[in-house]
């Protein structure tokens, strides 16, 4: 019987990495952008801007996905 | 009309039923955890997830070479083996349906297929350590890795971020899911909707009716998409209320964590060589999710039943399939027979479900997919906290048939399983007060309605038409 333990591990550690970065990275940018002492604050433009950053990180990461998932592209 | 294409014309449109199935199945896996949060309206949210399983199908060129992937020897496998092992898939996805339990379709498929070559091909026809190796192993592996990965961003991010489940933040969250969501109904179509097609074309090879090495025809790639299609925008809500409610109580932050984890489980898998069911993924991600979260409440008993089911799935469908291939191997009669077993026992299974109908307009209202088996009653507990006195702070009525069993389709081997102790307290309550509450207007007819319950074998205690021994 073969079975792939390489694989399967590399697969959980995949998903793991993948699920922690990708939900973190949101929900910091949404954090930025919503929290109220991070709107009034002195770097209120700043902390916007990283906000909005993170949500488009994650939002790039989601068309990576879309790649993967349409064959076409590769 | 020959017999050959008599049965290839039956294949298919057995193949295309359980596409069918298949969708109705899974559009819980894409859009449960959607719905329940409130990301998408029940009727938006399948909609969505069948125009996307659809271009799912269209886009996916790389169509199964092998019905089975080396779980069956395909080269032992006649048209009316894959014949009965369909009806067997169908025959449990339509019970684990109705239950409200997800359960694998792909491991439906693979059990029922496994069941008819036994019969038809004897035990040379199954490889046994493929079976481990490419179904049991990945069953454990699906839950435990996707539970984990849902656990961890849950937890991290509710320890993180104080109150992402409120205002505005919610509402991003929300927002996240529908793309989440989507992207788990896209793939789920690049890679089922190809399972039938898969199928036909290796049918059709089979019958002569198309050149061997060749691809899908047009037309079928068409209806293949097209059924599972219309399996997702049918719903499957019962499956949808356990995934979105009944597992776990989801805040949008859960329900995004959930879905993205599912999604990069499916794509990892897909990609690097170690494939997982995606139904046993979205469920560990959700079960991992509740319990990443503190305060969160996991159904922990819905979660074995689920997994109980998981645990039958292959062997139940291996016995319908094997039912099935004695029966169709006989010769057309016999396949005639077994359609109309088919037909009979998904009829019967829908017509079962139409008593406790789970629906676009219900999903939401419980945790609980209620399955009701006595005869001639179309929903008579709901008639008796009008005369039975409420409980303090109890659901009255319609949590007394709630469904404790919801990972036995067997049925009466339910009566092991104690209620929760709420039930328990309203079972009690029902039985020992048939009188007329203090509201009562009609004493009389009150108390002979409340007698039948108790009595008439249709009570709380009888729920699935059991024994009274689910009685504390």
């Amino acid at each position: 019987m073969i079975i792939n333990w390489g694989a399967l591990a590399l697969v959980a550690v995949a998903t793991v990495v993948a699920a922690v970065s990708i939900v973190g990275l949101f929900s910091l940018g949404v954090a930025a952008l919503t929290t109220e002492h991070a709107r009034t604050g002195p770097t209120a433009a700043l902390t916007t801007f990283a906000g909005y950053a993170c949500i488009t990180v994650s939002g790039l990461i989601a068309v990576y996905g879309l790649y993967l998932i349409i064959p076409q592209f590769h | 009309m020959s017999t050959t294409f008599f049965l290839v014309a039956v294949v298919i449109v057995t193949a295309l039923f359980f596409d069918f199935t298949n969708g109705f199945h899974d559009s819980a896996n894409a859009m449960g955890t959607s719905v329940a949060t409130g990301a998408f309206r029940p009727r938006t949210a399948v909609v969505i997830a069948a125009i996307l399983n659809v271009v799912g199908a269209f886009l996916s060129t790389e169509v199964a070479k092998t019905i089975s992937g080396g779980i069956v020897n395909d080269a032992l496998v006649t048209p009316t083996m894959i014949f009965a092992g369909l009806v067997a898939a169908i025959l449990w996805n339509m019970t684990t349906w109705l239950f409200g339990l997800p359960s694998s379709s792909s491991h439906a498929l693979f059990g029922g297929l496994i069941g008819a070559v036994l019969i038809g091909a004897g035990a040379a026809g199954v490889n046994f350590s493929v079976v481990v190796s490419k179904i049991l192993l990945p069953a454990v592996a699906a839950p435990v890795v996707a539970g984990l990965a849902a656990g961890l961003a849950t937890f991290l991010v509710y320890r993180w971020f104080r109150g992402v489940e409120q205002g505005p933040a919610a509402g991003w969250f929300r927002r996240a899911q529908t793309v989440s969501a989507s992207m788990i109904a896209l793939a789920h179509g690049t890679s089922d909707g190809q399972k039938t097609m898969g199928v036909i074309t290796l049918v059709l090879i089979t019958g002569g009716y198309q050149a061997a090495g060749t691809g899908p025809q047009t037309w079928v790639i068409a209806t293949a998409g097209l059924a599972i299609g219309l399996g997702t925008y049918s719903g499957g809500w019962r499956i949808m209320r356990t995934m979105g409610k009944g597992l776990v109580d989801l805040q949008s932050p859960q329900g995004f964590a959930a879905e993205t984890t599912s999604a990069a489980a499916i794509l990892a898998s897909a990609h690097m060589g170690f494939g997982l069911s995606t139904t046993q993924v979205c469920s560990g991600s959700i079960i991992g999710t509740g319990a990443g979260r503190k305060l969160a409440t996991v159904r922990w008993g819905k979660a074995r039943r689920m997994v109980y089911g998981w645990m039958l799935t292959l062997p139940a469908a291996a016995l319908f399939g094997a039912i099935a291939a004695a029966v169709a191997l006989t010769g057309p009669l016999g396949v005639l027979i077994v359609l109309l077993a088919l037909l009979v026992g998904s009829g019967g299974i829908f017509a079962i479900s139409r008593r406790t109908a789970v629906t676009h307009l219900n999903v939401n209202d419980s945790p609980n997919v209620t399955v009701s088996f006595g005869r001639s009653r179309p929903s008579p507990l709901p008639a008796v906290p009008t005369g039975v006195p409420r409980l303090p702070g109890g659901n009255a009525a319609p949590q007394t048939i709630t469904l404790s069993g919801i990972g036995h389709p067997a049925g009466p081997a339910e009566t092991a399983t104690p209620p929760r102790a709420d039930q328990a307290a309203v079972i009690t309550t029902t039985a020992a007060r048939p009188a007329p509450g203090p509201t009562g207007s009609g004493p009389t007819v009150l108390t002979a309605e409340a007698a039948a319950q108790t009595g008439g074998g249709v009570g709380p205690g009888s729920i699935e038409g059991s024994s009274p021994g689910a009685q504390p």
